[in-house]
């Protein structure tokens, strides 16, 4: 599927009932250009994964619209894959076999394969997940997202739990295996610096219910040099944002 | 890139230290029967009991050889696996049935439950006499008892197993469009098999218990009958045999069932 535009329209979004009720989004309306990777960056419990899940299918909102390439989404929908903060690999599948669920029978063997060696896990095809790290999990993961040839690539802070070195890593090799299939990417994060990195756009959440607080450009060509001193105003506005001051 | 963590194959010294590790295990484990032995020869020859009470190891040998020779022994023991194999399938396969029922959905949970949890806490032997008006004296009550036996800890382990498995991985499931039986197959009886399997071999002890209480009531074939058989007619050495069969077949029924839970969750 080529890359799909995301629609966001009126979503409002609570848990619980009554005194027990959680707004969680608000008034949130956002247009996600196809083949863009737009990052959500936001202070823990701001809802931003709530909203991933919500393009995802996975909940849906209590008002409003989601819809991806102009098509309203309701339920699970196989537009979009989806990397989870874990791993969540199927613990007694080999890895080969943890990609094809995320393929739902679309691919034929050799593509898996080709799948898995675009994330640098040739010859683990066989091995089962308690045998390979963290980080080759993860990549796992990516690859079982990117498996269905979805048109959007939802990653809910998928790098959070990585060392600070597989970190980077995982972060070019995000923006090489999802720029070589040319899928829409919407990533959750709370790491400014792995916002900067990635994003053309960077939608600032702000505190819960509040809906969002800022879209700021990252009008840096790719690849981005980690240091690069055009960067810092940005890293410093939003860094003020969530109240730390240089 | 350093994070390969590979798994070493398997070079023959491993495989020797191996052999010699399990050869340790299975030596360690006969020391305590073989010290029972011992113990067992001193005190049924220096007079501390009479023959009847306890005779000695070799004539407890010696009344299997007799079984044997009289054709009689293998017919009591083919008859009790008959029983507890067909008991067992039929109560486990009943037990996974509605364990899964119960396990996965809440209202057949709330419907089942109660009536079940009613049923299971009828003393095993009240269905007896209602077992035999029901379906006279051949094999039908005594595989139902069995099934009965095996069914409860099966049904409840599958139940529990299936309701608590992990949220993320249902989640995985649904991400990637499994739902109804593909979920289920895929991954929550996968994700419950390590429960499953030990409901499994429960089950299996209790249908043992049950084969000897069956037995025990109205038979005139089998390991429990003959416990019955030599008690009436003061055979302690038979009676010491049936026991130590019952014994070794309850032991290796459940290595069968552990041998192939160790292939089927090796990913544990």
């Amino acid at each position: 599927m080529s890359p799909a535009s995301v629609t966001i329209t009126e979503v409002n979004k609570h848990f619980g009932k009554g005194v027990k009720r959680v707004d969680v989004l608000r008034d949130i309306n956002l247009n996600i250009h196809a083949g863009e990777v737009l990052v959500l960056l936001g202070p823990s419990g701001c809802g931003k994964s709530t909203l991933l899940r919500l393009i995802a299918g996975l909940d849906s909102p209590s008002e409003g619209q989601v819809a991806v390439d102009g098509q309203q989404v309701s339920g699970v929908d196989p537009r979009c894959g989806f990397v989870f903060q874990e791993p969540r690999l199927l613990p007694w599948l080999s890895l080969k076999d943890n990609v094809a669920i995320g393929a739902r029978g679309k691919r034929s063997e050799r593509e898996i394969h080709e799948l898995l060696a675009s994330v640098g896990l040739v010859g683990f095809e066989k091995h089962i997940p308690r045998q390979v790290s963290g980080g080759m999990a993860q990549r796992t993961a990516l690859a079982r997202g990117l498996a269905g040839h979805p048109g959007v690539l939802l990653l809910d802070e998928p790098f959070a739990a990585l060392d600070a070195l597989t970190r980077l890593l995982m972060q070019d090799l995000l923006l090489e295996v999802a720029g070589a299939t040319g899928a829409t990417v919407v990533l959750v994060t709370h790491d400014i610096d792995e916002a900067l990195h990635l994003a053309d756009r960077i939608v600032v959440l702000a505190e819960r219910g509040r809906g969002i607080d800022e879209i700021v450009k990252v009008n840096h060509p790719r690849p981005r040099d980690r240091s690069h001193p055009g960067l810092a105003p940005l890293r410093t506005e939003l860094l003020s944002k969530f109240g730390i001051h240089p | 890139m350093s994070e390969f963590r590979v798994e070493q194959q398997n070079t023959r010294q491993q495989r020797q230290a191996k052999v010699r590790k399990n050869l340790v295990r299975l030596a360690i484990g006969a020391l305590l029967p073989a010290l029972i032995l011992v113990i067992w020869q001193i005190l049924s020859t220096n007079g501390t009991f009479s023959a009847s009470q306890l005779p000695p190891p070799i004539e407890v040998l010696q009344a299997a050889q007799g079984l044997v020779e009289r054709g009689t022994l293998w017919q009591h023991l083919s008859i009790s696996i008959q029983r507890v194999f067909s008991g067992f399938a039929i109560g486990a396969v009943l037990g996974i049935a509605l364990g899964s029922a119960v396990g996965l959905s809440k209202t057949v949970s709330q419907l089942l439950l109660p009536t079940i949890g009613a049923v299971r806490a009828v003393p095993s032997l009240a269905w007896v006499p209602l077992l035999l008006i029901w379906m006279g004296i051949y094999e039908e009550p005594k595989i139902t008892l069995v099934a009965i036996g095996a069914f409860f800890p099966v049904f409840t382990t599958v139940a529990a197993g299936l309701a608590a498995v992990d949220r993320n991985l249902i989640e995985v499931g649904r991400t990637y469009g499994l739902k109804g039986v593909k979920l289920i197959t895929k991954v929550l009886l996968p994700a419950a098999s390590p429960v499953i399997f030990s409901g499994l071999r429960l089950g299996l002890a209790q249908a043992w218990l049950f084969l000897v209480a069956a037995e025990l009531i109205a038979s005139s074939m089998g390991l429990g009958f003959l416990l019955l058989d030599s008690q009436n007619t003061a055979r302690t050495d038979i009676l010491f045999m049936a026991i130590i069969l019952l014994a070794l077949l309850g032991k290796l029924s459940d290595v069968v069932i552990a041998t192939v839970e160790k292939r089927a969750l090796r990913w544990i």
